[in-house]
């Protein structure tokens, strides 16, 4: 925008010094005219030429009034003056000249001279005051540079009005697509009815968006109630094969009925996960925020997976807790530390050594859970956060691929990120909050 | 057990009466709000299996219409998961526990008798005896055999939640929501790895192990007193 107004301005400059020009450049031919008229007067046609009138013709000339502003001199063959009241102190060349102070002409500051030489070798010169002239390039120039004035203002102040009102308006616009970019469907751009432009393409907008949160909605539904007429079957399954694997125990078949069993819990398992990621995602759980000292849970899920660490033979080291408040979701920060640092205990090989920190940084409450195990190829690093993604090789380790998705739902719930980075050796995935205000 | 099932889906609420049938319960429906109320008020049952989107009266304001009437009959809410909100305001309402749907059978029996266990125990000095463990919840001790026991914080809230419930299964998921106050089910076998750690404080040499494992479901303290 700026760069359009300083071109339309230099545009006008340009537009207004040509103008100024081409009516300045019009009244000097005009002068220029007017002297040669004048000249060709007083020396008369070569037809009937009658050089002896010539002092007749000057004097009547000075008398008269239209012609008041001009000078005339007519000097002989040899420069001495014949008639008329025009003093120089050298003669102008032939043909039109300016001249200023320089050339000495008695009552003329500066302006412009025509000499015509003479059939018998003497010259006619006619001068022109330049005042005339010169007042009205003063009055010319004054006209352009307030034609200028008036509309350089109306361009600066008509394309702030514009800046003004599409920055408004666009504002307006990403606030609400930020708002749908962090997870809330149902922002929606302000209308205020004046059925102008804009007005017309927020509503547009915001119809764009009722869609989309109609489609959302669908395929959610579509998914949950998928999901829900699988899960009382499976739930009826897993009852079924349940009791059949508490009765089978000492039959050749206990195994295989253990093992349905435990395919039968990772399908339920991995449901449950789903649903969890669409309360998640859904946003809601913000509405029940509270004031959660990040430290403290660190310290109480660190305590309640020691065990497990332990008899995995991987080393759960005491968690680095220092005291971080954030405004979060209790159980769902809980879920947070619990994933990663399960997940830390299951993906890296026994004798992996765990740390868990908690940390201020600035405006933002650090969560860091680090092992030393063989870590992930950056490369890899986003595909494992993606749902059901998981590495190429990581076939060896039974895992439902939602463990750090959900991390990541958490965070993101939390106006946070969930990071992964080489811990050398090792992976270390960071998770940062802001601080409670 | 009575038990009276408040579900509008035919469907649900057949299999649903089904599977506690099985199970020994003798169980009733309602298929709205408005019936559910007149039958909880007229008639006596142990426990009530309420589902939260009802028609006419919807189950928070069910169960808040039986507290302001003095009924007691403990409430246990069938939610969909992601129904947080209405989850947390039916707890407030004066509902005793929440289950997901589809809750499995084995599932909905724990909660049920261990709601029931818990309504009738209500009011003690916090000393809870199972066989010959004694737990002091106030004081923070556990004894087995006049041997004090050494347990770490949440040993001993889960020692507590067995001798609660003791002779009923405790599901995993119960010991997930009251001892480590997960609403969701781990990935590890925290509890089976606390079970065990337990195991070794509870039992000396040549003592009965009281604790049963019920595979697939939870663990169950026998009181073989």
């Amino acid at each position: 925008m700026a760069v359009f107004v300083i071109v339309l301005l230099l545009a006008l400059v340009v537009l207004r010094a040509v103008n100024y020009r081409i009516t300045h450049d019009a009244l000097a031919r005009q002068i220029d005219r007017r002297l040669a008229s004048e000249a060709a007067n007083i020396i008369g046609t070569p037809a009937v030429s009658d050089p002896a009138g010539i002092p007749a013709r000057i004097a009547a000339a000075q008398e008269d009034h239209d012609t008041a502003d001009l000078y005339y001199l007519l000097v002989d063959r040899a420069g001495r003056p014949i008639a008329g009241k025009l003093r120089l102190r050298t003669l102008p060349p032939p043909g039109y000249s300016d001249f200023g102070e320089a050339a000495q002409v008695d009552g003329v500051a500066h302006g412009r001279a025509l000499m015509r030489r003479l059939a018998d070798g003497g010259a006619l010169v006619v001068v022109s005051d330049n005042d005339v002239v010169d007042s009205f390039d003063a009055l010319l120039a004054r006209v352009q540079l307030i034609g200028l004035g008036v509309t350089a203002l109306i361009v600066i102040g008509g394309a702030l009005g514009i800046v003004l009102t599409i920055g408004s308006r666009m504002r307006a616009m990403q606030r609400t697509v930020d708002a749908v970019i962090a997870g809330d469907l149902h922002s929606r751009v302000p209308v205020d009815g004046s059925r102008n432009a804009f007005d017309q393409q927020a509503v547009a907008f915001n119809t764009m968006l009722d869609r989309i949160d109609d489609l959302m909605a669908n395929v959610k539904h579509a998914a949950r109630d998928v999901t829900h007429e699988l899960k009382s079957p499976l739930a009826r399954l897993r009852a079924k094969v349940a009791a059949l694997a508490r009765h089978s125990a000492d039959s050749p078949f206990g195994p295989e009925i253990a093992d349905i069993l435990e395919q039968t819990d990772q399908i339920l398992e991995l449901f449950s996960s789903l649903l969890r990621l669409w309360e998640i995602e859904g946003g809601h759980r913000r509405e029940r925020f509270t004031d959660v000292d990040l430290g403290a849970l660190a310290a109480e899920v660190g305590e309640s997976l020691q065990i497990v660490a332990e008899e995995a033979g991987r080393l759960l080291l005491p968690p680095i807790a220092r005291r971080v408040r954030v405004r979060g979701d209790l159980h769902l920060l809980r879920q947070l530390l619990v994933n990663l640092i399960e997940n830390a205990i299951r993906h890296a090989p026994p004798g992996t050594r765990i740390s868990v920190a908690t940390e201020m940084c600035g405006p933002k409450a650090l969560l860091v859970v680090s092992d030393d195990g063989p870590g992930i190829p950056a490369g890899q690093h986003a595909a494992v956060i993606r749902r059901f993604g998981r590495m190429e090789t990581a076939t060896d380790v039974p895992g439902q691929g939602l463990g750090l998705t959900l991390v990541d739902a958490i965070a993101r719930l939390h106006h946070g990120t969930l990071a992964l980075e080489d811990a050398k050796p090792g992976l270390r995935a960071v998770v940062e909050l802001p601080l409670r205000p | 057990m009575r038990v009276l099932i408040v579900e509008d889906d035919a469907r649900a609420a057949t299999q649903l009466r089904a599977d506690l049938a099985e199970l020994g319960h003798d169980a009733v429906v309602a298929p709205d709000g408005r019936s559910a109320l007149s039958l909880a008020t007229d008639s006596k049952y142990d426990a009530v299996l309420l589902d939260i989107m009802l028609p006419y009266v919807d189950g928070v304001e069910v169960a808040k219409l039986l507290r302001e009437q003095g009924i007691d009959v403990p409430i246990i809410m069938l939610t969909a998961l992601g129904d947080l909100q209405q989850r947390l305001t039916g707890l407030d309402a004066g509902a005793d526990d929440y289950l997901i749907k589809p809750a499995a059978p084995s599932e909905i029996d724990a909660r049920l008798k261990a709601i029931i266990r818990r309504s009738s125990r209500s009011g003690e000095s916090g000393v809870m005896r199972a066989g010959d463990i004694e737990v002091n919840e106030v004081r923070h001790r556990a004894v087995r055999a006049g041997r004090v026991l050494k347990l770490q914080n949440l040993e001993f809230k889960l020692l507590c939640e067995l001798v609660r419930n003791a002779n009923s299964v405790v599901t995993r998921q119960m010991l997930y929501q009251n001892v480590w106050n997960y609403d969701f089910e781990p990935t590890t076998n925290i509890a089976e790895s606390y079970i065990r750690h337990l195991r070794q404080q509870l039992n000396q040499p040549g003592e009965a192990d009281p604790i049963v494992t019920v595979r697939g479901v939870g663990y169950m303290l026998v009181d073989n007193g």
